[in-house]
């Protein structure tokens, strides 16, 4: 473990250098019991990865401090369990809301049933929570549906857009500029100003394939 | 409750506070005044709360009409300032009346303008900050546009006029030095980098903005292995593989994949928020004990000072 002092008021906590679903529950327990001791002396925790940004309040905490204590956790985190969570999220696989549906089964060589078996019957970990508010980074991916980004990015991908590149997938909670190739569109909402993000790092992730009338029941739009 | 009306907002001209903090675990940017030394004084003035609310007025033409009496200040980028066609100072407080037209002409110098009301614009408050980060196109929070109105408590007492003292107003047409905290993977650039970068002479690029500046100057180059997206603390310099340093500010994305040399001080990103393009920037090391005593002793002055009858400051 690494803790790396950034400038003011920032540290970085770095547990590994390649992803490793192993390593969020660690970050995850770091993250708790710096806010049993260190409470309003926090100002953001931003885990990632293999990483956790800690920014404090330079008037209520020390980095030496900080750091010294966080060296402490880590020995105590590795024994302790940790709580995890599964959300399933209801997603609509049709080229009528996917533009790149077809092209990536042509890309990975499969028919578009396969590609919907591929995706949906995996448990995905979320890694990381960034890009725009609430988008979830998930993997790992199916080594079958490796793709690279897109070349040229679209300007506007429509919110819902369910999305694969390189070995992880996610869900476009807005409708913001995007790279990745789009498979599908959820109805779920992944981010509203009164409840912020429905994910968080550690989740675990299903994808529950359903059909155009439930899509639509649950407020899919067309 | 009164408001100002928006005549023309200029190019770019949105609500920012200190921000939003606590939550870039769901992927929000903290926003905030981008240089909060202008942001500060223009409250100071007013003795405003140290978080009220400023209108940060980007490059300007900016006009808008005052429906009820109050204090303002506006203090940042050097611009000519009118109330009714009479010439008014920046960098001190100005009684207006119900009625009275501000404007501000094009900055001359300096980007960032801030327009302080007495008590702070009493807009749109999510998650304990009345920021705007435009790009997150959240709900009642977007750039202002013209016909909109900002409401404010309208306060009929006359307060006394305050200055800024002139060793406090930046030049900030003068070349800026960003003192830098080497962290991150700065150990992965090459040694000619490192060197580049301390010894030469950046520009800023065209590509500024609240989000991030790009400095367009000697390329940089780190190992090209490729590095997992961790969270980036204020001030961070990423070189993306275009080789230009990018100094990531208060609307910057709350994780990024590209080589990071570590942070500038905070007091210095600030500074550069009011920098143009064309305008030099060097950098020099410095240590993150000497960069967080400056910080303190900034948030210090502007809490724990006090102005006396005679207009100058003195501390509690």
């Amino acid at each position: 473990m690494k803790v790396e002092r950034l400038n003011e008021d920032s540290l970085l906590i770095t547990l590994g250098d390649c992803i490793d679903e192993t390593l969020l529950p660690r970050i995850t327990a770091i993250a708790t019991q710096l806010r049993q001791q260190w409470g309003a002396a926090l100002v953001e925790l931003v885990p990632a990865y293999t990483t956790l940004l800690v920014v404090f309040d330079p008037w209520l905490a020390d980095a030496d401090m900080l750091t010294a204590s966080i060296r402490r956790y880590d020995h105590q985190a590795s024994t302790r369990p940790c709580e995890e969570r599964t959300v399933e999220l209801p997603v609509y696989y049709d080229s009528s809301v996917a533009p790149d549906l077809e092209d990536v089964a042509r890309r990975c060589q499969m028919d578009i049933a396969g590609i919907i078996a591929l995706h949906s019957q995996s448990t995905y970990r979320v890694f990381a929570i960034g890009f725009s508010p609430g988008f979830a980074f998930m993997g790992t991916l199916h080594p079958a549906l490796s793709l690279p980004r897109l070349a040229t990015p679209r300007a506007q991908v429509p919110a819902g857009s369910v999305a694969i590149a390189n070995q992880q997938t996610a869900i476009y909670p807005q409708s913001t500029p995007g790279g990745w190739h789009i498979i599908g569109r959820s109805p779920a909402q992944l981010f509203s100003a009164d409840r912020l993000s429905r994910l968080q790092v550690g989740d675990q992730v299903r994808f529950q394939p359903v059909d155009r009338a439930t899509y639509l029941a649950l407020g899919g739009l067309a | 409750m009164n408001f100002l009306k928006i005549i023309s907002p200029g190019p770019r001209t949105s609500v920012q506070d200190n921000g939003r903090h606590g939550y870039g675990h769901h992927g929000l940017a903290t926003g905030g005044a981008a240089d909060r030394h202008a942001y500060g004084w223009a409250n100071k003035l007013l003795d405003n709360p140290v978080n009220a609310a400023c209108l940060e007025i980007t490059l300007g033409p900016f006009l808008a009409e005052f429906q009820a009496p109050t204090t303002i200040a506006i203090c940042g980028a050097q611009a000519a300032v009118h109330l009714n066609d009479h010439p008014v100072p920046c960098w001190q407080s100005i009684p207006v009346n119900a009625g009275d037209r501000l404007a501000l002409g094009t900055a001359e110098s300096g980007l960032l303008t801030y327009l302080a009301v007495q008590g702070g614009w009493q807009t749109h408050e999510w998650l304990r900050s009345r920021s705007v980060v435009a790009r997150e196109a959240l709900p009642q929070l977007r750039l202002i546009a013209t016909g909109d109105e900002l409401a404010y408590n309208s306060t009929t007492s006359p307060q006394p006029r305050r200055a800024v003292p002139a060793d406090y107003r930046p030049d900030y047409s003068l070349p800026l030095t960003l003192g830098l905290m080497p962290a991150y993977q700065y150990n992965r650039f090459t040694a000619d980098s490192q060197l580049q970068l301390l010894n030469r002479e950046y520009r800023v690029s065209p590509r500024c903005d609240r989000m991030g500046y790009q400095l367009l100057g000697p390329l940089l180059e780190a190992d090209p292995a490729g590095i997992l997206s961790e969270g980036i603390a204020y001030g961070a310099v990423q070189v993306p593989p275009d080789g230009q340093p990018f100094i990531l500010l208060r609307d910057r994305q709350t994780i990024g994949g590209y080589p990071k040399l570590g942070c500038i001080r905070a007091l210095d990103a600030d500074q550069l928020s009011q920098r143009r393009p064309g305008q030099a920037i060097y950098f020099k090391l410095t240590h993150p004990r000497d960069a967080h005593a400056a910080a303190l002793l900034q948030h210090r002055f502007f809490t724990q000072t006090h102005w006396q009858p005679d207009g100058t400051l003195r501390w509690r």
